[in-house]
């Protein structure tokens, strides 16, 4: 199944929030309210799946979870709560989580927000209606259908990655010459173009973040064994070394027994 | 004023509420501790389990007592039965606990509120003239067992002045304020009074029973830890 | 050991104590959600009880596997002393840290997932078998203890001779995840400050995590000694402080070293608090104990040896604080600091492990027995004194936990309450609209004939708000019983009415009554009656005269609004700031886009660019073509 993706046009972007109201309204995440933990309605919350950023110049930007080719989250997730789907959305299976709260540490996006005023907690961002669809109940997200203006539009992600470069080559005065969500994480499913500059956070790397974890994590099983076998190795060494010394300080071979050997079992 | 009335009904009375309730608890326990203790060391390990029941009852109901002591034992029972079921049951009460927890029961009419509420401090002053008048009451009487009397009054006098305003001669705020304070006292003064009765009753039985049956030779061994086997008693 | 000396008895009680505290808070926790005690935000989700309790007390324990290596593989038989409690310790370091983690999950009872789920690409997947693997080798290695004294003697030496292999896979075990905590913070740059974030963070945490366990194992040997009146063991301590040295110093060397390597060197001295939080946890967990170990000082007195060994466990536990959380505070702009209940639980979960821990020591043979001293004997005390003393502190301890912590906590999350710009009267005119079918307000143009007076209502919301028609909403409902609905104090413990009971994305107090004023106003206590008709019922609306009885003359002026909501499910209801945005700006929006390739920069502010009335068209249902 191919990967699918969104891709925002900020030029487009008439910053009305349909695509907000839509998201709440299909997903029944009810309404943002202030709170002690994000007292800002307008930012993403666990009630609030995707929203608005304002870019200067009277410009919008639509922010939700990316949907990372190689999600940080998901690798991240002990219990595999968070999955990457076939058709490229990262989704979430609450029967699973159990509330580490890794996931959001690891986002790069800082994406992933919290129901923090319950006894049942969800992790919740934005799962590209995933569910939605494969019911049949839609063929796009709610999001992208609510759109009046079609800036921000859903399809494959090779696609739409070719139908943004076809938008920048052809006004290339208009558009910043990149795409976003093309390398950044290592690719994201989600894109956008823009005729400003769309500010990620400093600490996106380029480098899908998964790898860093792997790297260490290959080595376990030979640490694991490794130590086992040291650990053994070494404590035959010392013992031969004490015996030795033993026999040695005794002079003429009535070796008495290694004291250690003999209390160890007490 | 608003923010004395809002601690008073609020941290103040969370923690005078959780003193009561854990230190209840506690006392209890811990009676069931010192039982487990007797019971060790007692002879006889049964329970007196009858004997504890009928004591218990008859300290409830105390309707034998009635013929011995009546204007005391009637006072008493009066009393008991404003003190617990009118503030359980008020409806301002009901209200103000559905308001804060969800958690509602069916309140009492105004007027059967207003004769408890009234039968609790005429059972209290009763059992207050009694203890100052019986030369025994008043001998074995110390000072916190006025003191006790004291505390309870407070919190009912001030209730039924802030529910009728009509009646109460000094400024409303100030009333109820002290209503709040002084329950939140009393509440508070649980554990520590005689008022842990309340939890009390069945185990102080239980004890009082358990400890006074001796095995049948336990004189003589008394008399043998004093070494004064062979003497007269 | 005497357990009834004075000191222990004043721990005891001050350990009891937090352990009430704590478990009132737990309960809190578990009843009302992780937010409600604690400061954790969507920005900061990891805070103390990681830092502290799972990274902190996962390397408090590792005196477990320090000592077992030194005593079973190198042969070192001057530390067996030491085993016994360092095990014990770990041990129970490690059912702290599954104590802390099951307060800080989320969801913990889900905790058993990672056995059938697995994810071996997950660092806390590896971090989640390992504790739980050793966590069970801890008890295997322990169990002899309290069994030895027991009649179960087959098993007690089944498996004591079992120790050589359980320490070995121990000493596996802790490898790994000591080191794992460290790999955990690896996919997470974006949450831990450059200083503390590096590819060799698995290597420094299972260094420092060798160094802790030596100094912990001071530490625990010292306090209890001091404790139970015993002498010392300082003799045996102070062999531990070379190997401490040298490893504090490789620690150090590394850590600096990875930082200039890596070009992060001069931020070690660019005057920021990260750098100074820095120099404060190197200097405090190695620099300076490494001088005192190496140096001798604290061979030399016993008070030194001490302050080395808390020197070194506090500094490794701020470093594990500031890697789980404190460093990336500036990073997230979260401003994150641990609230009293966090801490409370923090040390409740100490106070427990340490309580227990006391227990074992009275109870079994943890230490080596001291030649027996010339004991007094036991002073008479009443039965169940030690139960009686310490269950009044827990339960003072309780209790004012209790009384402290936030509404929210006890009664459920609220809405934060933010503070109200007044609501001002502007002009405005009526327009019908079709879906849903009602009306709509939208301003008037200057010197419109049938503009009239509403009231523009901001909140704080940053320049965003609504059009109300006071006077509307109050005719709606029917004049004279409409203003205690929305505006009056008229149940227990109102402050203020709420527009939000009937508009759910509106938080705010309105204009408050005012209670006393009216007292006054109507003579006393007696006036009551003027308004609670029956004073005996309870103060609600129903048993109230409406106000309009008495004001006959009130009306929507901006200072004094009564209004009511209208039914469930009436089509008149007032447009929320986004329905009205998107039913009054959308159109031109689209439009202006279209026509002009103009982009209208401030939705709000649509009202001064065209006073005159919009079009109200609907949203569209779909999307067009």
């Amino acid at each position: 199944m191919s990967h699918k993706g969104i891709l925002t046009d900020v030029t487009r972007c008439i910053g009305c929030a349909s695509c907000v109201t839509a998201c709440r309204e299909a997903n029944d995440t009810g309404s943002p309210v202030p709170t002690p933990w994000q007292p800002d309605v307008n930012e993403l919350s666990a009630t609030r799946w995707t929203t608005l950023d304002r870019l200067p110049g009277g410009r919008f930007v639509r922010r939700q979870c990316r949907h990372c080719l190689e999600p940080a989250c998901a690798s991240a997730c002990p219990v595999g709560a968070l999955q990457k789907a076939p058709d490229g959305a990262v989704i979430y299976d609450s029967a699973r989580c159990m509330g580490c709260r890794y996931c959001m540490m690891a986002c790069p996006f800082a994406i992933p927000r919290y129901s923090w005023d319950t006894a049942v907690p969800y992790v919740r961002k934005c799962v590209l209606c995933h569910d939605r669809i494969a019911r049949g109940e839609a063929t796009e997200p709610a999001c992208t259908e609510a759109c009046p203006v079609e800036a921000t539009i859903f399809g494959d992600r090779e696609a739409l990655l070719a139908e943004a470069k076809r938008r920048i080559a052809e006004k290339p005065d208009l558009y910043v010459d990149r795409v976003w969500g093309e390398h950044e994480a290592g690719g994201t499913g989600i894109l956008n173009i823009s005729d400003v500059d769309i500010p990620l956070p400093a600490t996106v790397p380029t480098d899908p973040l998964p790898e860093r974890t792997m790297k260490v994590l290959r080595t376990v099983p030979a640490v694991f064994v490794g130590v086992g076998a040291a650990m053994v190795s070494l404590r035959w060494l010392i013992g031969r070394r004490d015996r030795l010394r033993a026999e040695a300080a005794s002079g003429d071979g009535h070796t008495e027994a290694p004291a250690t050997d003999e209390k160890e079992n007490h | 004023m608003d923010a004395w009335l809002d601690f008073a009904r609020g941290p103040a009375f969370r923690f005078a509420l959780a003193v009561m309730v854990l230190g209840l608890l506690r006392h209890f326990a811990l009676a069931l501790l010192s039982v487990r203790a007797i019971l060790r060391r007692a002879g006889d390990k049964t329970l007196p389990v009858t004997q504890i029941r009928k004591a218990t009852l008859s300290w409830l109901f105390p309707v034998k007592k009635l013929g011995h002591h009546t204007l005391f034992a009637a006072a008493s029972v009066l009393f008991h039965l404003g003190a617990i079921v009118a503030p359980l049951l008020l409806a301002a009460h009901v209200t103000l606990i559905e308001a804060s927890t969800g958690l509602a029961w069916p309140a009492l009419n105004p007027l059967a509120a207003d004769i408890l509420t009234l039968l609790a401090i005429g059972g209290l002053l009763v059992l207050f003239v009694v203890r100052i008048a019986k030369r025994a009451a008043r001998d074995l009487s110390q000072r916190s067992d006025y003191g006790v009397l004291l505390l309870v009054l407070v919190p009912f006098v001030t209730g039924f002045l802030a529910a009728h305003p009509g009646l109460n001669p000094f400024p409303f705020t100030a009333v109820l304020l002290l209503h709040f304070l002084s329950a939140d006292l009393l509440l508070f003064m649980f554990p520590f009074t005689k008022l842990v009765h309340v939890v009390l009753l069945p185990a102080t039985q239980l004890v009082s029973e358990a400890a006074w049956r001796f095995d049948p030779d336990a004189g003589e061994k008394v008399a043998k830890a004093l070494g004064k086997e062979n003497q007269r008693i | 050991m005497d357990a009834g000396n004075s000191r222990v008895r004043t721990t005891k009680a001050v350990l009891w104590f937090i352990v009430g505290f704590a478990i009132i808070v737990g309960a809190a926790r578990f009843l009302t959600g992780l937010g409600t005690v604690t400061n954790l935000t969507d920005r900061t989700p990891w805070g103390l009880w990681v830092g502290f309790d799972v990274l902190g007390g996962v390397a408090l324990a590792a005196g477990g596997f320090v000592i077992a290596a030194s005593v079973y593989i190198l042969r070192r038989e001057k530390f067996r002393p030491l085993l016994r409690p360092a095990i014990l310790t770990a041990f129970l370091g490690y059912a702290a840290v599954a104590a802390g983690l099951l307060v800080d999950l989320g969801r913990p009872w889900n905790i058993w997932r990672p056995m059938f789920f697995w994810q071996h690409h997950s660092a806390l997947f590896e971090v989640a078998w390992c504790v739980m693997l050793y966590l069970s080798v801890l008890a295997l290695e322990f169990a002899p203890v309290p069994l030895e004294s027991s009649r179960f003697h087959r098993l007690t030496k089944a498996l004591k001779s079992a120790s050589l292999p359980l320490v070995i896979l121990g000493i596996m075990l802790s490898t790994l995840h000591q080191s794992s905590l460290g790999t955990l913070f690896l996919i997470a740059p974006a949450r831990v400050h450059p200083l503390w974030y590096t590819p060799l963070l698995p290597l420094l945490f299972f260094i420092s995590a060798v160094a802790l366990g030596m100094a912990m194992v001071v530490v625990e040997s010292k306090a209890s000694a001091w404790l139970y009146r015993k002498r010392p063991e300082d003799h045996v301590l102070s062999s531990l402080l070379r190997p401490l040295g040298f490893t504090l110093l490789l620690y150090a060397g590394i850590r600096i070293g990875d930082l200039v390597a890596r070009g992060e060197g001069a931020g070690l001295f660019d005057g920021s608090w990260e750098s100074a939080l820095f120099w404060l946890e190197t200097g405090l967990s190695s620099l300076l104990p490494a001088a005192s170990a190496l140096s001798g000082l604290a061979r030399r007195s016993g008070k030194a040896l001490f302050a080395t060994g808390l020197m070194v466990v506090s500094g490794f536990v701020l470093h594990r604080i500031d890697v789980g959380g404190v460093s990336g505070v500036g990073l997230t702009d979260s401003g994150y600091f641990p609230s009293l209940f966090e801490i409370s639980l923090s040390l409740g979960v100490v106070s427990g492990a340490i309580l227990l821990f006391l227990f074992f020591v009275e109870r079994y043979r943890v230490y080596d027995p001291e030649p027996a001293p010339a004991r007094r004997p036991a002073a008479c005390r009443a039965p169940l004194a030690a139960a009686r003393a310490y269950s009044s502190v827990f339960v003072a301890g309780a209790a004012i936990a209790f009384a402290l912590l936030p509404g929210g906590a006890v009664f459920g999350a609220k809405p934060l309450d933010m503070p109200v710009t007044g609501a001002r009267r502007v002009l405005a005119v009526e327009k019908t609209r079709e879906n849903p079918p009602g009306k709509m307000l939208v301003f008037a143009a200057r010197g419109a004939a049938e503009a009239r007076e509403v009231l523009l209502v901001d909140g704080n919301r940053s320049g965003e708000y609504a059009l109300f028609d006071h006077e509307a909403h109050m005719k709606r409902q029917g004049e004279k019983e409409s203003c205690g609905i929305c505006h009056h104090l008229n149940r227990p413990n109102d402050r203020e009415s709420s527009c939000f009971e009937c508009h759910r994305d509106a938080w705010q107090p309105t204009d408050i009554f005012r209670h006393g004023a009216h007292i006054e106003a109507t003579g006393g206590n007696r006036g009551c009656t003027e308004c609670h008709v029956t004073p005996a019922a309870p103060k609600t609306r129903a048993a109230t005269r409406p106000c309009r009885e008495c004001h006959e003359d009130m009306v929507a002026t901006g200072k004094r609004e009564f209004v009511a909501p209208p039914a469930a499910d009436s089509p008149f209801h007032a447009p929320g700031y986004m329905d009205a945005m998107h039913g009054t700006c959308r159109k031109c929006h689209e439009e202006e886009d279209r026509t002009k390739g103009v982009k209208v920069p401030e939705l709000a502010l649509c009202s001064t660019c065209h006073p005159e009335a919009v079009d109200l068209s609907p949203r569209p249902a779909g999307r067009k073509d």
